[in-house]
This record gives structure tokens, C-alpha cells and sequence, in this order.
């Protein structure tokens, strides 16, 4: 038997029972995602740290490296990310205004784009692999491309974009779960703002991947070179 | 509600036309600004992505000072590493199979 809702609208499941109200119960959830994301920005800070110092140390194998990386494939996960970011905002708008059936087809569009993402994304590693690019600069490639610092870039495009899309996977699998339990009619109108917690978190990897697509992709120098 | 799905339609707009410059600007010769210009336009686009999508221009309160806090710990990090290796560079030799991280190969 829940307890009483403390909001003083009776409603059973309107607000936890250690929150005064809604009100309060939304802002809590938001600001522990808040700095959830916050620690996960640190820890990708970190990486682009590492990457920036690495880069200033061997300007020219990294250069070499973003031109050896197939730029239509970031440009394009670029765009998917950025599709399914907007997608996710309006589904959580759409939920607020109690247009369920849309915002769950939007959330649909959200968990396809992703998925579209992590496709591109294993077709990416697979030409890798098979040219022989490995993490830790294993691999015949850099026997045959021996300059100093590639193995490092690889390595950190392998780490970096790897961490990248195990966000995604777990992105993914929270949109999945916020699908199928609006899909399922037991959310109730005013926790709405739940799905828009866990859009909050979907957008922060696509703002990681934001500045990834150009260090990987495009930061080769101009021309590609 | 018109609202609802406007505004996100117009960031995301904004954003895609971002994209689209930053990729053809990877392509101009630039002269050593490439780096710049395309870090430069990521952080326009993830101010926009945490303003418009993730409402910090509707809601600015403690989730704003999570992400500035965070944003303001990654630069600190950031900018003390790029000092490090400003600073140190006579000390870490770069060459052909010598480099940090890999002693002796590759």
C-alpha cells in the first residue's frame, strides 16, 4: 500500500512520499541528473585532454590520422545524433501537453536514429579492423605507416568513440524503457518530467559527440590533407 | 503547444546549418585556423543544444551551476595540461619510434 501523497492532492503516486510535492519531486530529479552529467563531463574532459596534449606532441600523425577517417560517416552520424537530440526534446514537450501517442512516436524516431548511429558507427570499426587498425597501434597499418603519434590517435579514436557509444547504448536503452512505459498507459500525466530527465542525458552524448566529429573527422588541416 | 514543437524545430535548424559549415570548412585551407574555427562552432552548437534542448534558457537555476561548475573543472584541466606541455617540451624527445606512451615503437 503506497503512501499518502504528500502534495496534499491525494492522489496516490503523485509525489514520493519524502518530497513535499511535485514540484519539489522534479526538481530533485532534474538537479541529480544535473550532476550526473556533470561527472560525466569530467571524465570525457579528461579524455579530450589527453587528446589535445597527444596532438600538440605529434600535430602531424594526427592530421594524417583524421584524414585516414571516413569524414562522410562522422558528417553523418553528426546529423543522426543531432536529429535524434531534437526528436527527444519534442517528445518530452509533447508528453507535457498530454500528446502521448506522439511524443511515443518521436521516442521511436529517437531509439531508429540511435540505432542508425551505433550501425554506422560498427561499420566504421569493421573497415578499421580489416585495413588492420587496432587500439595500441596493433595491426599491420602502422608498420606500413610508421610515423610517430598514429598509434596514439588511433588508439585514442578507439577509447574516446568507444566510451562514446556505450553512452549511446545506455541512452538507447533508457528512451526503450521511457517508450514502452508510456506505451504501456501507466504514466500518469504530471510525471511527465521524468521522460524529460532522461532526454537531459540523451542530449549530453550528443553534445560529447558534438565536439568528437570534429577531433576524429575533420581537424585534418584543411582539404583533408 | 504550436511553441512546443517550434522552437526545438528552429534550434535543431540552426544546428544542422552549423554542421553543414563546419564540414565544409574542414575542407577550405585555413591556414591554422581549421582547429580553432571547428572547436569554435562545436561549442556554439552544444550552447545550443544545453539552452534550447536541455532548457537552460527556460530553467537556469542549480542545473546551470552543475554544467558551468563542470565546464569550469574541464577548462581548469585542460588549460593546466596545455601549460604542461607548453612548458616542458625540451624535456619530452619526439621522434620516430620515441614517443610518450609508446617507448621504442611506433
Amino acid at each position: 500500500m503506497p503512501p499518502p501523497a504528500a502534495d496534499g492532492t491525494g492522489a496516490p503516486g503523485a509525489a514520493a512520499g519524502h518530497f513535499a510535492d511535485l514540484a519539489q519531486q522534479e526538481h530533485a530529479a532534474r538537479l541529480g541528473m544535473w550532476i550526473f552529467i556533470a561527472s560525466e563531463a569530467l571524465l570525457f574532459g579528461a579524455l579530450f585532454g589527453l587528446y589535445g596534449a597527444y596532438r600538440a606532441a605529434y600535430p602531424d600523425a594526427f592530421r594524417e590520422g583524421v584524414g585516414h577517417n571516413p569524414m562522410w560517416m562522422g558528417t553523418l552520424n553528426t546529423g543522426l545524433l543531432l536529429l535524434s537530440s531534437g526528436a527527444a526534446a519534442i517528445a518530452e514537450n509533447l508528453l507535457e501537453h498530454r500528446r502521448r501517442r506522439a511524443s511515443l512516436g518521436l521516442l521511436a524516431v529517437v531509439l531508429a536514429l540511435g540505432t542508425a548511429f551505433l550501425a554506422i558507427k560498427g561499420v566504421e570499426y569493421a573497415s578499421h579492423v580489416r585495413e588492420g587498425i587496432l587500439p595500441g597501434g596493433a595491426g599491420p597499418f602502422f608498420d606500413e605507416h610508421p610515423r610517430a603519434g598514429l598509434a596514439m590517435f588511433f588508439t585514442l579514436y578507439y577509447v574516446m568513440t568507444g566510451l562514446h557509444a556505450l553512452h549511446v547504448i545506455v541512452g538507447l536503452a533508457a528512451m526503450a524503457w521511457f517508450a514502452w512505459w508510456i506505451a504501456s498507459g501507466r504514466q500518469r500525466p504530471e510525471h511527465a518530467y521524468r521522460l524529460g530527465v532522461a532526454t537531459l542525458y540523451w542530449h549530453f552524448v550528443d553534445m560529447v559527440w558534438l565536439f568528437l566529429w570534429p577531433m576524429f573527422y575533420l581537424m585534418g588541416g584543411g582539404g583533408g590533407s | 503547444m504550436r511553441e512546443a514543437v517550434r522552437t526545438p524545430l528552429l534550434a535543431l535548424g540552426v544546428l544542422l546549418a552549423l554542421t553543414g559549415a563546419s564540414a565544409w570548412l574542414s575542407r577550405v585551407p585555413l591556414h591554422g585556423w581549421e582547429t580553432a574555427l571547428a572547436l569554435a562552432i562545436a561549442v556554439v552548437k552544444a550552447a545550443v543544444v544545453a539552452l534550447v534542448f536541455m532548457r537552460l534558457w527556460r530553467r537556469r537555476g542549480t542545473g546551470a551551476v552543475a554544467l558551468l561548475s563542470a565546464a569550469a573543472m574541464v577548462a581548469i584541466l585542460v588549460a593546466f595540461m596545455a601549460a604542461d606541455i607548453v612548458t616542458r617540451t625540451g624535456l619530452v624527445p619526439v621522434g620516430e619510434g620515441n614517443e610518450v606512451g609508446a617507448p621504442g615503437r611506433r
